[in-house]
């Protein structure tokens, strides 16, 4: 409880030096809207321009992929750290893409998969599956090797080694990571929605950068980290929920 | 039975480096054997060897004249550390040891939990889990998991070497007791000599790796089979304990 | 909660029917997010394409790149974009891509702006300018350089995204920056340089940008008709604009998410909309030359020069006239 007040606390001082600094007209408001008109432009994307909508649709595109992610991570990364030559064959590749700049490989995707969503979620998709599948390669790597060997000796076999003990004991670590690599697939979203744009919280920032609207840029960012803070409490909350051993 | 677990030229190195040596050796059933020697010496590889965890370079183990291919609930571990399922409760770490079994029904395994839940007084924490019990708990959690698979079998790697010290004399007693009362045959891997004594019906002591056969003490000639706590202050136990000591120092040059 | 739903259902309704199959009569669009490409916007508004048999769709999408990559890939019919960005790298002869007509012009739109120090273009000699590469206001720096006897090589060019234009102009140390609006004025507003103006104006250079209509060839080859339908409905649209301009200012406002005055005001002060008969006389009679040919000449010359583009492309080949002139004058 104490917690939460102080939690509160310090984002209100935070929004309240905002709106200080923004009146004391230490930089211009082009750069830096004060608080209140930021919320005056929310308002008006609410009412007027459609805002629930462009997020549902963000929210949509930026699950599809992360859940992309996620489908082919978790198998992957369990792959190759259960099989070492699966590891030799795309540990090194994941590595090099990872580091990759997802803006640059914009054109080349839309070579290959057009203008459409496919895009727009395969730019998702990249930012988050490269990072997604080492961490869960590191997550079965940390499966202590005493458990595996209890449930062998008790009868498992390898697919009920996986099911029974592997995952089980990652459970907690995986969905940290989860909801880690989540945050990250926002972070993409910009990138994403510029592409042939014509919906999306992404495509709203921009089209209001490209007009210098700076307040209803600051609301669209703040929408995003809003999403982004439920988001996240829920998982939270998910986590505590699903093992409550801990 | 004589000769229950044997091993026969059994050998293992990992890469270039040598283990154990060609070693053959000959366990009875229903006994208490400790391996004991110097950390890293290999005794715990020729262990686990019997459980099938680890395959022998050359030569073979055999349990009851059949030889030791793969793990299987015959023979069950104990471990230091990581010995039970933090996700599961107590009562269902004991159900994970019947969780592949097909030969007992519902009914037949809950009783059986129901006899090791009781026979461990885990009866009042058979809802808790692991982090919220003792780590005396959390091995009789371990052992009683092992008994439930059925194992006949029980291969255990310093399972109290992480306890403290008044935990550990208990478990040693209760180990010493369960293994006689369900006729069990076990392996013991430790460093602690006073441990070993007082456990061992007998002690085979290896030496530096690559580990091999230095001494075989029959324990159970000397104390016989009941292991009372007293028996630790008996002059028979003092002089064993330090006969076993005077090998160590002198066969291994090892202060243990 | 109700409309929140609605609203997530309909999001993934459209993200499942992005990908209809392709007809005969469609056109799919990619433009800068600019104001000048509103007529688009307009006519579909009221109504012209579906009373013409035209499916047009039309995203923003500012990476020329990307742009070229899509209509490679046959994912897009057309693109619009300023001439002088349509010469620009990678584009050879090859690359798909055909003139067919002009959207509109820039008036204001672009230009570069410093202050109080740089009385006159020669004062930018050794100075450090700031520009986004190949930009229209480039190319204006880069004429009146020549004119002033110097070339882009006599500064120190530092590139940056335009958006920062406003930020960049506060550092000293840029004596000026080629930008385009409304981060032009924007910048100079926000300023306390002494003297903060516009040192060029596309005002004072009507016709060098100028924002084409640009087909795909197979397509514009394989339908041809469908382009000169889809022109009457622009240059109807943008007669309409000129007629109402409350009207215009309102319909544009929804889909740029501007309010009515802003754009009233970013289009007064940047901009003019190409009616059919100055497209037409940019673009020529059929088979003759009009007066982009000139500048796609000139405006080439400068891209080569500084580099922008590799390829010298003829107007000609770039140009094409027919659709336009198909149109029935009123």
């Amino acid at each position: 409880m104490v917690e939460f007040a102080v939690s509160v606390a310090a984002a209100v001082l935070v929004v309240a030096l905002w709106e200080l600094a923004a009146r004391a007209g230490i930089i211009a408001p082009q750069f830096l809207p004060s608080p209140s008109r930021v919320v005056v432009a929310l308002w008006t994307m609410l009412t007027e321009q459609n805002l629930i909508w462009h997020v549902a649709v963000s929210t949509a595109r930026v699950w599809i992929a992360f859940l992309l992610a996620a489908i082919m991570a978790i198998p992957i990364g369990i792959m190759m750290s259960s099989y070492r030559i699966v590891g030799a064959a795309l540990e090194p590749i994941i590595d090099f893409i990872r580091y990759l700049p997802v803006p640059a490989l914009v054109p080349l995707s839309i070579i290959w998969f057009g203008v459409g969503e496919e895009t727009k979620i395969f730019l998702l998709w990249l930012g988050t599956f490269f990072q997604l599948v080492l961490l869960v390669a590191d997550d079965m790597r940390r499966v202590p090797q005493e458990f595996v060997e209890v449930a062998r000796t008790v009868g498992a076999n390898s697919r009920q080694v996986m099911t029974d003990v592997a995952l089980r004991w990652m459970g907690p670590t995986l969905l940290d990571n989860l909801r880690i690599t989540l945050g990250w697939c926002w972070t993409y979203l910009i990138i994403a929605e510029i592409v042939a744009a014509d919906s999306g919280i992404g495509y709203v920032i921009w089209t209001a950068r490209r007009f210098v609207k700076t307040p209803e840029v600051m609301a669209g960012v703040v929408v995003i980290g809003l999403i982004g803070l439920v988001t996240d409490q829920l998982l939270r909350l998910l986590h505590r929920r699903l093992f409550r051993y801990l | 039975m004589t000769n229950y677990v044997q091993f026969v030229d059994t050998a293992k190195s990992f890469g270039p480096v040598n283990v154990v040596r060609k070693t053959s050796l000959g366990l009875d059933r229903n006994s208490l054997v400790v391996f004991l020697g110097p950390s890293g010496c290999g005794k715990t590889t020729l262990m686990r060897m019997v459980g099938g965890l680890d395959e022998p370079s050359s030569g073979s183990i055999l349990l009851g004249g059949e030889k030791v291919v793969r793990p299987d609930r015959r023979r069950g571990m104990v471990f230091q550390s990581y010995s039970s399922f933090p996700w599961l409760t107590v009562e269902k770490n004991i159900a994970f040891g019947m969780r592949y079994r097909k030969d007992l029904d519902a009914a037949q395994k809950a009783e059986r939990i129901g006899h090791y839940l009781d026979l461990f007084g885990l009866a009042d924490f058979a809802g808790s889990y692991p982090n919220r019990i003792s780590g005396g708990m959390r091995q009789r959690v371990a052992i009683a998991r092992t008994l439930a698979a059925g194992s006949d079998v029980l291969l255990m790697d310093e399972p109290f070497g992480a306890l403290d010290a008044l935990t550990r004399e208990r478990l040693q007693v209760e180990l010493r007791q369960i293994q006689i009362r369900e006729e069990k045959t076990v392996i013991f891997v430790t460093h602690d000599v006073e441990e070993a004594v007082f456990l061992a019906d007998r002690i085979i002591l290896f030496s530096r790796r690559p580990a091999s056969v230095v001494a075989d003490i029959d324990v159970a000639a000397e104390l016989g089979p009941d292991r009372p706590l007293e028996i630790r202050e008996t002059q028979k136990f003092f002089e064993l304990r330090n006969k076993v000591l005077h090998l160590i120092r002198n066969e291994t040059g090892v202060v243990v | 909660m109700k409309s929140l739903l609605a609203s997530a259902l309909s999001a993934a309704l459209v993200l499942a029917s992005s990908q209809l199959a392709l007809s005969a009569d469609q056109i799919r669009i990619l433009a800068p997010t600019w104001l000048g490409f509103a007529p688009v916007h307009i006519a579909s508004d009221l109504g012209c394409f579906t009373a013409k048999g035209l499916d047009v769709s039309i995203k923003f999408e500012d990476d020329l790149t990307n742009v070229m990559a899509a209509m490679a890939r046959g994912d897009i019919e057309m693109q619009m974009r300023s001439v002088g960005e349509y010469q620009g790298r990678p584009r050879d002869a090859s690359t798909p891509g055909i003139i067919i007509g002009t959207i509109d012009e820039s008036v204001g739109g672009d230009g570069v702006i410093t202050d109080d120090n740089i009385k006159s273009v020669a004062d930018l000699k050794g100075k450090v300018v700031a520009a986004e590469p190949n930009i229209p206001s480039r190319l204006l720096l880069q004429m009146e350089l020549k004119q002033a006897g110097l070339s882009l090589k006599d500064l120190q060019i530092k590139d940056i995204a335009t958006a920062d234009t406003g930020a960049v102009f506060v550092d000293p140390s840029i004596a000026a920056i080629a930008t385009y609006e409304p981060f032009m004025s924007q910048a100079l507003k926000a300023s306390t340089r002494p003297g903060a103006r516009m040192l060029i104006s596309s005002k004072d250079h009507r016709g060098i940008i100028i924002d084409a209509i640009i087909a795909r060839n197979d397509d514009f080859k394989a339908n041809p008709d469908k382009y000169a339908r889809f022109l009457g409905c622009i240059y109807e649209a943008v007669d309409f604009i000129k007629a109402e301009p409350a009207k215009f200012a309102d319909m544009a406002s929804k889909h740029f998410g501007l309010t009515p005055a802003e754009v009233t005001d970013i289009v007064n002060s940047s901009l003019s909309y190409t009616t059919l008969a100055e497209s037409q006389a940019y673009m020529g009679k059929p088979g003759e030359k009009g007066t982009l040919h000139g500048i796609f000449d000139t405006v080439m010359e400068l891209n080569l020069e500084n580099g922008a583009a590799d390829n010298k492309l003829v107007a000609a080949d770039q140009i094409d006239n027919s659709a336009i002139n198909k149109i029935p004058a009123k």
